[in-house]
C-alpha cells in the first residue's frame, strides 16, 4: 500500500521560487494585485470557476473544467511542481493563471481565466506567468497552447510565439508554440507591467479575495 | 508585366488612380490612360492589427502613396523600415481573397 | 411653400450586446417607444422609413422596411429602408422630412437600427470595409480602422494633436454616458489606465498604429426611432415639439487618397455650412451637439469642420473641458458612439433622439441646461457622405 502511495503522490521536485506580488492600473483606473496564490487556497479556487463549468460561450468551458482539475490535482498531491497566480480587485478575485515546471529547465503554460472581462486581465496575468517562469522559476523555455482562437492569435504575434510541431502540448495533444527565454526579454517591455512592492494596505486587501460572478456567465460581455 | 495605370484629364491635365470615367476637377469626360510610372513616395502609413476575413497577414502595413505627377494610391507596404516620405515603386501581387477568389493588385516595395 | 417639420416623438432600444432580441425585435423595441412617446396611434402613421446597412447581410433581411410595417401593424403605410452606411439614419431622417415637409405624407416613423454582435469580429469589420472604394481601398485589405488611424496620423503631424487628446475625448464621453441608462457603456476609464501608465500599452492596445482600442467606437446592437409630422399637425399630438430647422448633405471623394488635403472634411463644412443656412443660424447659437466619433479623431475633426472651432484647435478646447458636459459647448452629452455605441444603421437617428430629449429638457443627469439649439453630424463611409442637422425648440 505504501509503495503505491508513494508512486501516485507527487510533489514539487524543483525549487519553489514565490513570485514577488505587483500592483498595476486597468483601463477603468482600477488597481489589479497580482500575487501568487497557495496551495491552502485552492478550495476558494475551486469555488470560483466553479459556475464556469456551464459557460455558455468561447470555450470558457473546457478551459474551467480543465482548470478545475488542475488545481484540485495540486491541492491532493496529484499535480507536480503547479503554480497559480490570482489578480484581485478591491478584495474580489477577477482573474486567475496556472502553469506548471515539468523540470527545471522547462514550463508547461496552462491555463488564464478572466473572471471580469472587457479589462485586459487575461493578457496582464499571461504576462504575469510568464515573467514568474523566466525570470524568477529561471525556465529557458515554456510551452503554450490555447482552447480558444480568441485572444491567441494576438499572443501569438506579440510574443513572438514559435511554433513547435515536433512537440504536444500536455493539454490534449494540442499543437505546441514555445516562449522562448530570449523572445521573453525581447517582448517583456510591450507586455509586462506593474508595480512593486504593493502598499502594504493594498497587499493584505488582497489577501482574503471575494468571489464574483463571472461575467461570462451574467450575459456579460461588452 | 503589369503596368500600374491611371487616367490623365486631357482638359486639366490632372492625373487620378485609380481609373475613372470623369475629372474630379473640371467634370470632363475627357480622360485618357497614363502609366502611373516606378517612382513614389510614401505620404502616411498604418500597421493594421485587426485584419478583416480575407487578409492573411498580421500585421498588414497599409499606407497612401504620392507619384512624382500628383496622383495618389492607397495600397500594402512591403518593406523593412516604413518612413514616411521614403521611395518606393509598385509591384503586381496577391493581395488577400474574397470569398474563395485570391485577389491581385499592386502593392509597393522598395525600389 | 415646403411646411416646417416637428419630431413629436422619440425612442430608443438600450444599445449593447443584445442576444436577447433579433433584429425586428430592437426596431420593434425603439419604434414601440417612439409612438408611446407621440402618443400616437399606429393609423396616424403614413409612412416608414428604416435605416439599417447591413440587415441583408447580418440578418438575412433586405426588406426590412416592408417588414416593420407589417410586424407594427402599420399596414397600408408606404415603407423604404434606406441605406447610406454608417449615415443611413441621417439619411432616413432627411428623406422624411422632405416627404413631410412636401406634404406627401403627414406623419411619419423613422426607426434605425443593427444588430451586429452576433459574428465575428472580423467578419463585420470585412462587411464595414465595404463602403470603402471598392479597387482602391478595398482590395488592398483596407478597414474603416486602419483609414481612421492614418488619418489621425496626418492630423497629428498636421495639428498636434497627440493621442492624449483621444484619450482626453474617450474618457469624456464614458463618464458622459454613465448617466445615459440607453448606453452600450458604463464603465468610467481614466487616463492613467488608458494612457499614462505603462500598463496602458495592454490596457489600451494597437488596432492600427496610432490608433488604440479605445480611440474608436465598440461594435453595438441597437434601435432607435423618432415620429415626425408637420408643425400644424403637431399640435394635435404634442405640447413640447423639436423643430428640424435645418438639414444639410454633401459628399467627398470615395478613396481618402483621392482628396486634395485628407486632413481637411469637406463634406462635414459644406454639409453644415448648408444645415445652418437653412436653419438661418450659426455655431456660435449650439447649445448642445452629437458628433460621430466612430474613432475619437473624428469629434475633433467634425466639431473643427462643423464650425465650432478652428482648424487645428479643437484638441486644445477639449483639454480645457469646453466640450464637456459642463462647458460652454458640450459635445455628446450621451455618450457617442465610443459609449453610447454605434449599431450602424441606429446612430444617425439616435443622435437625434439625444437632441430632442436635450431640447425638451428630458435628459436627466446628462442634461446640458437651457438647451435651445442642437447641432448633429452624421459621417458616412470615410467623411465621402455626411449629413448635417439644425435643430430647434419648439416650433
Amino acid at each position: 500500500m505504501t509503495e503505491v502511495t508513494d508512486i501516485l503522490s507527487v510533489d514539487w521536485d524543483v525549487p519553489r521560487k514565490p513570485y514577488p506580488a505587483k500592483v498595476l492600473t486597468l483601463a477603468t483606473g482600477e488597481k489589479m494585485v497580482v500575487r501568487e496564490a497557495s496551495r491552502e487556497e485552492v478550495p476558494q479556487l475551486l469555488k470560483a470557476i466553479r459556475p464556469l463549468l456551464d459557460a455558455p460561450s468561447e470555450f470558457y468551458d473546457l478551459v474551467a473544467a480543465r482548470t478545475f482539475a488542475e488545481l484540485l490535482g495540486w491541492y491532493r498531491y496529484r499535480v507536480r511542481n503547479e503554480y497559480c497566480l490570482a489578480g484581485v480587485v478591491d478584495g474580489k478575485l477577477v482573474g486567475l493563471v496556472n502553469n506548471r515546471m515539468f523540470n527545471k529547465d522547462l514550463c508547461i503554460s496552462l491555463h488564464t481565466i478572466a473572471i471580469r472581462r472587457g479589462r485586459s486581465i487575461g493578457a496582464h496575468l499571461f504576462a504575469a506567468k510568464q515573467e514568474h517562469a523566466i525570470e524568477y522559476l529561471g525556465a529557458k523555455e515554456i510551452f503554450v497552447t490555447a482552447e480558444s482562437p480568441r485572444g491567441f492569435d494576438r499572443w501569438m504575434i506579440e510574443w513572438s510565439l514559435e511554433s513547435r510541431p515536433d512537440v504536444q502540448h500536455e493539454l490534449g495533444g494540442a499543437k505546441a508554440w514555445v516562449l522562448t527565454r530570449e523572445n521573453y526579454y525581447k517582448n517583456k517591455h510591450r507586455q509586462v507591467f506593474g508595480d512593486r512592492p504593493v502598499p502594504d494596505d493594498v497587499y493584505k486587501r488582497s489577501l482574503h479575495f471575494e468571489i464574483i460572478e463571472p461575467d461570462i456567465m451574467r450575459g456579460e460581455s461588452d | 508585366m503589369e503596368k500600374m495605370m491611371g487616367v490623365k484629364c486631357k482638359s486639366c491635365g490632372r492625373v487620378f488612380y485609380p481609373k475613372r470615367s470623369t475629372c474630379l476637377s473640371c467634370r470632363s469626360q475627357e480622360v485618357e490612360e497614363v502609366e502611373l510610372g516606378d517612382r513614389c513616395k510614401l505620404v502616411t502609413y498604418t500597421e493594421l492589427y485587426a485584419i478583416p476575413i480575407g487578409v492573411h497577414k498580421i500585421p498588414l502595413v497599409l499606407g497612401i502613396v504620392e507619384f512624382d505627377n500628383g496622383a495618389r494610391a492607397t495600397g500594402q507596404i512591403e518593406a523593412d523600415h516604413v518612413k514616411i516620405g521614403m521611395q518606393l515603386k509598385p509591384v503586381w501581387g496577391p493581395l488577400r481573397t474574397i470569398g474563395r477568389m485570391e485577389v491581385f493588385g499592386f502593392k509597393f516595395t522598395q525600389p | 411653400m415646403p411646411r416646417k417639420v416637428v419630431i413629436i416623438g422619440c425612442g430608443m432600444s438600450k444599445f449593447g450586446r443584445r442576444d436577447d432580441k433579433d433584429l425586428m425585435g430592437l426596431l420593434v423595441e425603439a419604434s414601440t417607444a417612439s409612438l408611446a412617446d407621440a402618443n400616437i396611434g399606429g393609423k396616424d402613421i403614413d409612412a416608414i422609413y428604416v435605416s439599417s446597412m447591413l440587415s441583408g447581410e447580418l440578418s438575412h433581411q433586405t426588406a426590412t422596411a416592408s417588414a416593420l410595417a407589417d410586424e407594427l401593424s402599420l399596414l397600408p403605410a408606404a415603407a423604404d429602408r434606406i441605406e447610406n452606411g454608417p449615415a443611413s439614419g441621417g439619411s432616413a431622417v432627411k428623406n422624411a422630412y422632405a416627404a413631410v415637409a412636401s406634404g406627401l405624407f403627414d406623419t411619419v416613423l423613422v426607426t434605425g437600427g443593427e444588430k451586429m454582435r452576433h459574428v465575428a469580429g472580423a467578419t463585420v469589420t470585412d462587411l464595414l470595409a465595404t463602403m470603402t472604394h471598392p479597387t482602391a481601398e478595398y482590395m488592398q485589405g483596407a478597414t474603416l480602422p486602419s483609414l481612421a488611424a492614418m488619418f489621425t496620423r496626418l492630423y497629428m503631424e498636421r495639428y498636434g494633436v497627440e493621442p492624449r487628446h483621444l484619450a482626453l475625448v474617450a474618457i469624456k464621453n464614458h463618464r458622459n454616458a454613465l448617466k445615459n441608462p440607453y448606453a452600450h457603456i458604463h464603465r468610467e476609464i481614466t487616463l492613467e489606465g488608458i494612457y499614462s501608465k505603462p500598463e496602458a500599452e495592454l490596457n489600451n492596445p494597437v488596432v492600427s498604429d496610432p490608433l488604440r482600442l479605445y480611440y474608436s467606437c465598440p461594435i453595438t446592437d441597437g434601435a432607435a426611432s423618432i415620429v415626425i409630422t408637420s408643425a400644424e399637425n403637431a399640435r394635435k399630438f404634442s405640447d413640447a415639439p423639436v423643430a428640424i430647422a435645418g438639414i444639410g448633405q454633401a459628399t467627398d471623394t470615395l478613396a481618402v487618397h483621392q482628396r486634395e488635403d485628407p486632413t481637411v472634411l469637406r463634406a462635414v463644412q459644406i454639409s453644415s455650412q448648408r444645415a445652418f443656412d437653412m436653419a438661418k443660424s450659426k455655431p456660435k447659437e449650439i447649445d448642445v451637439a452629437e458628433l460621430h466619433d466612430a474613432f475619437e479623431i473624428l469629434e475633433i475633426a467634425e466639431s473643427e469642420d462643423a464650425g465650432f472651432f478652428e482648424k487645428g484647435t479643437a484638441h486644445k478646447a477639449v483639454e480645457k473641458g469646453v466640450t464637456a458636459l459642463d462647458g460652454d459647448l458640450p459635445i455628446n452629452p450621451s455618450g457617442g458612439l465610443k459609449a453610447r455605441g454605434h449599431p450602424v444603421g441606429a446612430t444617425g437617428v439616435a443622435q437625434i433622439v439625444e437632441l430632442t430629449w436635450q431640447l425638451r429638457g428630458d435628459a436627466g443627469g446628462r442634461q446640458v441646461s437651457g438647451a435651445e439649439q442642437g447641432y448633429s453630424c452624421n459621417f458616412g463611409g470615410f467623411g465621402n457622405n455626411v449629413l448635417s442637422f439644425v435643430l430647434k425648440r419648439g416650433d
